[in-house]
């Protein structure tokens, strides 16, 4: 481990924009992380206007599970 | 950078044996043999004591000549030199393969031996230039016998040189002068070995030992610089040196990887500790709902009558079927209250309520343990009971099993999983929506809802995104290594 970090002065003044860009992930990761956000695969399927107005029905084998709004 | 190269007269001067052209010659002491410019003799002569006689000739001077000037001086490898001999050399086996070779030359003369670098020449093929010295770390062989490993470490360097190729050198022209018969480097057999920006060669007479020279990788620009000439009037680079170094550098970008991947870990770890996951349970049972209203009859009566049925085994009463029946239908187990049952839903369903302390995510897990050879659907909102905010999904579990020609099958998962993120810190439930497929029992439903705040897929996700530019250099470094051992038949092996 104390290799990577013996060099990492030179590293950084050798590399700032990749530096920069491992930063922005760092970064982001922190910020996922303190509101629960997850990078891909979120499965909500509620828009911002139903998530106001109530959860839209639809789906199911023949079609039939459609029509209800839970409020 | 000044363009044009420093030159001085000659020491001396030697006449050619055959067209009695007059061949300048700056180092009388050391020099011997000759390349006449005009009719390419190579002769032998002692300048100001012996007259010149031929010892080979070439029938012409092959393109493009030197393209360093004989007789220019320059700064090089630490001394003063001049070019003095040209040569163009090929290989015995290989008739396409042709370099050329400058004998450089202390400008000023040196007292006693010649220092341990010389003699010192240099070396352009394809457009890449070697300054070539007297090795003085080399492996060490026995006698006369020749290196036989294909690598070898230096242990005054470290450097790891690896066999890149072995060859006999013919001599196809030459100009200028020499302290040696250069045709005699013929008999030579020779080992290279590279570790860029280095070549390390072996060569060996017959019965002789192996005399060992260090090649170091010169820029165009170096040798440009080091005779007063601009970097286009040598020869274009092309194809990759033997010993030209990697532009592609990998360390740099693996080293800050490797301390961003630490410091994602922690973070990670950070995350974990300071926001805990919980997770509740709960299980329902799902009765089958037929398609439609008759088919929800039939089914009622069906189990009305099966009810009846027992009632009657028990009581041997065969004459008050219709009273039993409406008796069963009183006892049969009462369906939740259709009240909160919307419209094409069996029944609504309702979770515990799980309590997001903090910006979380929620992982819910839908499993039907007994799920055989048909399906359930289920939409779920997950509620906030304080904003009333809703967060729906919808899950199908499908299960099939058989046997189909003595083999047994299955298909389908009896578990499904969603995530819904973001959300913001509060008390949540789930309202359920389970559909069926009619004319199968009731179903067990598990329901886990799980807590989150950080997600592996997050951790990998990123963790890819920034390695994205160490592993882009390391591919094109690849393939920088593969192109110059395409000239090598001593590649090393690749899976």
């Amino acid at each position: 481990m104390f290799p990577l970090f013996r060099d990492l002065g030179a590293d950084l003044r050798r590399s700032p924009f990749y530096a920069g860009l491992l930063g922005l992930g760092l970064a982001g990761f922190v910020v996922l992380g303190l509101r629960g956000g997850r990078l891909l695969g979120d499965d909500n399927e509620t828009t911002e206007a139903e998530q106001q107005a109530g959860p839209r029905r639809a789906g199911g084998h023949g079609g039939y599970v459609h029509g209800f709004n839970h409020k | 950078m000044s363009s044009t190269p420093t030159f001085a007269p000659p020491a001396t001067w030697v006449t050619c044996p055959k067209c009695q052209a007059q061949v300048p010659c700056y180092d009388p002491a050391n020099s011997r043999y000759f390349g006449c410019f005009k009719c390419r003799t190579y002769f032998r002569a002692v300048p100001e004591a012996e007259a010149g006689h031929q010892v080979s000739g070439f029938k012409r001077e092959l393109p493009p000549g030197p393209s360093l000037p004989l007789g220019a001086t320059g700064t090089l490898g630490g001394y003063q030199v001049r070019l003095t001999g040209y040569q163009v050399r090929g290989e015995k086996n290989d008739r396409t393969a042709e370099w050329r070779e400058y004998q450089l030359r202390p400008v000023q003369a040196i007292v006693g031996d010649d220092p341990i670098d010389f003699p010192l020449q240099l070396a352009e093929y394809q457009g890449h230039w070697l300054l070539i010295r007297r090795a003085t770390s080399f492996p060490a062989t026995k006698g006369n016998h020749s290196f036989q490993g294909k690598e070898w470490t230096s242990p005054s360097t470290g450097n790891g040189y690896r066999l890149w190729h072995h060859y006999q050198p013919i001599i196809r022209d030459a100009q200028g002068e020499f302290d040696w018969n250069i045709i005699d480097d013929e008999q030579l057999k020779i080992q290279e070995f590279t570790c860029p920006p280095y070549l390390l060669s072996s060569e060996q007479a017959p019965k002789a030992n192996s005399v060992w020279y260090l090649s170091e990788y010169l820029e165009p620009n170096q040798v440009a610089a080091a005779f007063g000439l601009s970097v286009s009037q040598l020869p274009s680079r092309y194809n990759t040196g033997a010993a030209e170094p990697n532009p592609h550098q990998t360390g740099t970008a693996w080293r800050l990887f490797g301390v961003a991947a630490l410091l994602l870990s922690i973070m990670t770890c950070w995350l974990a500790i300071t926001r805990p996951s919980s997770t509740i349970t709960d299980t329902f049972t799902v009765p089958a709902a037929p398609a439609d209203a008759d088919m929800a009859a039939t089914a009622a009566r069906a189990r009305a009558d099966s009810a009846a049925a027992a009632l009657l085994a028990f009581t041997g009463d065969t004459v008050g079927l219709a009273a039993a029946r409406a008796t069963a239908s009183l006892q049969t187990p009462a369906t939740p209250p259709p009240a909160a049952t919307p419209p094409g839903y069996n029944q609504m369903l309702v979770s515990k309520t799980i309590e997001l302390t903090h910006p979380a995510a929620v992982d819910i897990t839908f499993t039907a343990p007994g799920l055989t050879n048909h399906w359930l659907e289920v939409t779920a909102s997950l509620v906030n009971e304080q904003t009333g905010r809703g967060y729906e999904v919808t899950r199908s579990l499908e299960y099939y099993e058989g046997v189909e020609d003595g083999e047994s099958w299955s298909e389908g998962s009896r578990s499904a999983d969603a995530v819904i993120s973001g959300l913001p810190p509060g008390r949540y439930h789930l309202n359920l929506y389970p559909s069926a497929e009619a004319g199968t029992g009731d179903t067990t439903l598990e329901l886990q809802l799980e807590q989150h705040s950080g997600f592996a897929s997050n951790f990998i996700i990123i963790l890819l995104l920034m390695s994205v530019l160490p592993l882009y250099q390391f591919i094109r470094r690849g393939a920088f290594e593969n192109s110059r051992w395409e000239n090598s038949d001593f590649a090393p092996t690749t899976s």
